[in-house]
């Protein structure tokens, strides 16, 4: 019995130590990827498999020539110069594409005064069914923190494509379609380089900091 | 419900007790009990955007009855067509399916169709879902047959507290992606 009893505290205390190595290590790599961040070199804000999957995502997207949701045209231009947020959904979305929508207009309107010259990008992966009016009208009520682009489809997934966005448009039996699409939300810095992401599962908070953290670059 | 496997006696026991109430029950409402044994329970769903093509409907589904159900047609006035859907991440990626042939409800089982996981989709939708607007939809099953079932539409706001309530949202600490609905 007594055996038993010191092999039982022994693991427990090892487990202890464990966790407490594994929590130190993580803080560790955190605060460095913070650090990193912080400083102009272009190396993303997280590790691979941090929130949002952004392991091995391009540096740079590809030019494009589209049309923005107010009709006018829109090119690669529009992201130069500015800290820009980039998300890929569509209209037929029921739940990640509002939620995600509402969560990055919250977190702008949350930033007030130090939001500065951020601009953030709803991209339609649907443009077959998301005319310019359509994505106009879903955004309307975040239209002050996020402009709507669509365009054809092939641009828009050579567009997705070069962001490691995946986008494949998937036919149903009924002879409807439906849109497998990436989530996550790219952070882009005033070079227009990819930075960092987040999505919706993502905490508010730590999403909040990465956006904190293109705005300082 | 599954019998203790370790406690055989507590088990026995338990399951006898549980039979004679269920046969006491059947008894007592007979083919009452037959038509009420699905119940709907937290039936909400979320305020679209003007331009929104579809709204997501979540509920949970008990099954009180001795046989397994299948919920294999759901209509609302405001919408063309409404269907069940699966809905998961692989990694970032959103995969949206229909469920094709109706979803099972197991007797004596509850079927939870919240965010992060299957839904209804409200579909062609003729008015958008306004908060605080509740809204009808008929549910039809195999065996319970036809259930109007009201929903409650939250704001965006409201809808965020939901998800964190349903354990939608983690912090990034958490890698395990994939299994975000249970
Ligand atoms: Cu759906």
């Amino acid at each position: 019995m007594k055996t038993f009893r010191i092999i039982l505290w022994s693991a427990v205390g090892l487990a202890v130590v464990v966790v407490l190595a594994l929590f130190w290590t993580t803080s560790q790599q955190r605060s460095s990827t913070a650090q990193t961040g912080l400083l102009s070199n272009p190396i993303p804000l997280e590790q691979p498999g941090d929130g949002a999957s952004s392991g091995n995502r391009p540096m740079n997207g590809s030019p494009f020539s589209l049309i923005e949701a107010n009709g006018e045209p829109i090119t690669e231009a529009a992201f130069a110069g500015r800290p820009t947020v980039l998300f890929f959904g569509f209209t037929y979305c029921p739940e990640i594409c509002p939620v995600s929508l509402y969560m990055l207009s919250t977190l702008i309107d949350d930033l007030g005064d130090e939001r500065g010259d951020l601009q953030a990008f709803f991209i339609s992966v649907d443009p077959e069914r998301d005319t310019p009016e359509v994505v106009q009208s879903y955004i309307s009520p975040f239209a002050h923190n996020i402009r709507g682009i669509t365009g054809d489809l092939a641009s828009i997934e050579a567009l997705a494509a070069s962001w490691g966005i995946f986008v494949e448009k998937v036919p149903l039996d009924d002879g409807d379609y439906t849109v497998d699409h990436g989530a996550s939300i790219l952070l882009l810095d005033r070079q227009g380089r990819f930075r960092g992401a987040f999505d919706h599962r993502d905490n508010p908070v730590i999403a909040s900091e990465k956006l904190k953290l293109i705005l300082a670059l | 419900m599954k019998t203790n496997m370790t406690a055989p006696v507590t088990g026995l026991t338990m399951g006898l007790a549980m039979s004679l109430t269920l046969v006491t029950a059947a008894t007592a409402f007979g083919e009452d009990m037959h038509q009420h044994g699905v119940m709907i329970s937290d039936a909400w769903s979320r305020e679209t955007t003007p331009g929104a093509r579809v709204g997501g409907g979540y509920l949970t589904i008990t099954n009180h009855g001795m046989k397994d159900d299948r919920l294999v047609a759901v209509a609302a006035a405001h919408a063309g067509k409404v269907e069940v859907h699966t809905m998961t991440m692989k990694d970032d990626v959103v995969v949206m399916r229909p469920v094709e042939n109706g979803l099972t409800i197991p007797a004596g089982d509850a079927v939870k169709l919240a965010p992060g996981g299957e839904h209804l989709m409200f579909m062609k939708l003729s008015h958008p879902h306004v908060a605080d607007e509740p809204f009808e939809a008929t549910l039809s099953f195999e065996h319970a047959g036809e259930k109007v079932v009201v929903f409650d539409v939250l704001s965006m706001r409201e809808s965020m507290a939901r998800m964190v309530d349903t354990d939608d949202h983690h912090d990034s600490t958490d890698h395990s992606k994939e299994h975000h609905n249970q």
